[in-house]
């Protein structure tokens, strides 16, 4: 029931998706740095609108459009970006989880909903640029029994910096973003929204891509140059290791098979608008009457930041986003969680072997889910559904973690770490 | 006694009446909630010469764990001691059960039997489709 509100199918639900933007890699693009100072302190003293207020006194940085579009420089430098996307993709997963785990059940259901949609579309991503990067791997390059990813390397040690060398804007005087592993609360939300922040076009120019959307615009740049300038063109994968809708219950957005460049345009669009949207404005009709999108996961989280949904009426998607919702209210409660120590750590766990063998068995759990996500895209696509299934337990054993009280009140949570199965 | 460290001796005489370590009873969240259902189900009077004599026989320093569970099976099992408590907390753990009474939603989806089974409760917990024609993760693979 609770997830009915949230439904691609429910008529009630604005759509907040801008479609991406159109590329012309032959046209010349200049500096789009502009003079920011017209932008006016927002009322409401907020996270959203205290970025605002900075990019307004030019603190503000991002790369420039020429250096975006000309970043990828061959074949093997974007597989190595797609690689990266894949470990973008991931390091979102356990924040957000650590978020959603720590609701304590039955409370802040709207919340939980909004997460756990985030969650399944972040998923779908990994699995959408597996798909892209399946499909620009000459066959004959792959050995038997290469995977795609090394899942060891692949996992974060939180906190980290977002991979990929995107560095999203902090109000002044903050440490540079690093991601946490944090319960439900103002600050995580905070977090998850810097993460999946769209780019700010008003921004000054600087050498590291400022947002998600950028990088991987930069990465469908890179597709269609070396498509275009590749005789043959690069789309040479075996159509056989791509994962499709067969392959992917669970839903969540749309599985993409890519064989062609369109269809890589296609997965990068369904990433990034569910993330974000790619930066530039667009027409309120295109916003309110669009079809098959949802709502972005930035805006999800503004909902949970804002305790209200968007409403029909709210349109105010231009950049830098400072739209507030003001559609229906709900509850959210930030004391009905568990009260997770930040980046647990199996480490921490040292002193009770009888804890650390229960953060043990989580992470076995996750390693299994990961490794069950890379033998799927590594050729056996039919193997997902033996990985996903894996997804419950780690919830059960997330929360048997989040039961155990440590010291000063606080309780103890899954690491997410590398073990050894 | 203070009620607390009664609390404390349930956790200790409970892990070693289920054969689950403190940390995997503390894990179910059930601990506190259980306690309660002692308290509301059982004479004071057993359940304070329950208390005294475990906290008697787990602070003896002569005793080893062996002596522990040996005094633990021959006096503390049968039905006539303290009302059967120490019988009606093996069953409390392991079904989420008083008697035949669940005890509330959570208490039939942390009962430890499921776990010894390595299975999962039916209706309760989502295994996913198929799961159940792969080894549950739980069981070692060397065995």
């Amino acid at each position: 029931m609770e997830n009915k509100l949230f439904q691609k199918s429910n008529p009630n639900r604005q759509k907040l998706i801008k479609p991406i933007s159109d590329l012309d890699i032959n046209e010349e693009v200049v500096s789009i740095a502009t003079d920011t100072a017209s932008f006016t302190d927002n009322e409401l003293n907020l996270k959203t609108a205290a970025v605002s207020n900075k990019s307004a006194k030019g603190m503000t940085l991002k790369m420039s459009k020429k250096d975006v579009k000309n970043y990828i420089k061959d074949l093997k430098h974007l597989q190595d970006c797609l690689r990266t996307a894949l470990q973008l993709e991931l390091s979102t997963i356990p924040p957000y989880l650590c978020g959603l785990y720590t609701i304590k059940e039955g409370s802040n259901v709207e919340a939980a909903a909004l997460i756990r949609s985030v969650v399944v579309e972040e998923m779908l991503h990994m699995v959408l640029v597996s798909n892209i990067l399946n499909a620009i791997t000459d066959p004959k390059t792959i050995k038997k029994g290469d995977k795609l990813f090394n899942v060891k390397e692949i996992i974060p040690n939180y906190p980290t910096p977002l991979p990929g060398g995107i560095v999203p804007e902090v109000p002044k005087g903050m440490p540079p973003f690093k991601v946490h592993l944090l319960k439900f609360s103002r600050e995580a939300l905070d977090e998850f929204s810097t993460i999946e922040r769209p780019s700010n076009p008003q921004a000054p120019i600087t050498g590291h891509f400022d947002s998600i959307g950028q990088f991987y615009e930069a990465i469908r740049y890179g597709l269609l140059r070396l498509n275009e300038t590749t005789p043959g063109g690069i789309f040479i994968g075996d159509p056989k290791r791509q994962i499709t809708a067969e392959h992917y219950y669970g839903s969540g957005g749309k599985i993409t098979k890519v064989v062609t460049y369109e269809d890589a345009e296609e997965a990068i669009g369904e990433i990034v608008g569910q993330g974000e949207g790619i930066d530039g404005t667009i027409a309120t009709e295109q916003v309110l009457f669009g079809e098959d999108i949802e709502y972005a996961h930035y805006f999800k989280f503004q909902e949970i930041c804002f305790g209200r949904m968007y409403s029909a009426n709210d349109t105010n998607f231009q950049m830098p986003v400072k739209s507030i919702p003001t559609g229906k209210p709900f509850t959210v409660s930030w004391s009905s969680v568990y009260n997770m120590k930040a980046n647990p750590k199996m480490k921490d766990y040292e002193h009770n072997p009888e804890l650390l063998e229960k953060a043990i068995e989580f992470n076995k759990v996750y390693v299994q889910l990961l490794n069950g996500i890379n033998d799927a895209v590594s050729g056996n696509p039919e193997l997902l559904i033996k990985g996903i299934t894996v997804m419950y337990d780690l919830k059960y054993k997330a929360l048997e973690l989040l039961n155990i009280p440590l010291e000063n009140g606080e309780c103890a949570g899954p690491t997410f770490e590398y073990v050894a199965l | 006694m203070e009620p607390n460290t009664h609390s404390k001796l349930f956790l200790e005489v409970s892990a070693l009446l289920t054969g689950f370590s403190k940390t995997e009873l503390k894990a179910t969240g059930m601990q506190e909630s259980y306690y309660n259902t002692i308290l509301k189900n059982v004479d004071k009077e057993d359940v304070d010469y329950f208390f005294l004599d475990v906290h008697v026989l787990l602070h003896d320093k002569t005793h080893n764990e062996k002596v522990i569970e040996d005094i633990l099976a021959s006096k503390f099992m049968a039905d006539s001691a303290y009302n059967g408590l120490a019988k009606n907390i093996i069953i409390l753990w392991y079904t989420g059960n008083w008697g035949s009474e669940v005890i509330s939603s959570a208490s039939y989806i942390q009962g430890l039997m499921w776990n010894a089974g390595h299975t999962h409760p039916p209706g309760a917990k989502q295994p996913g489709y198929g799961s159940w024609a792969e080894r549950p993760l739980s069981v070692k693979t060397n065995i």
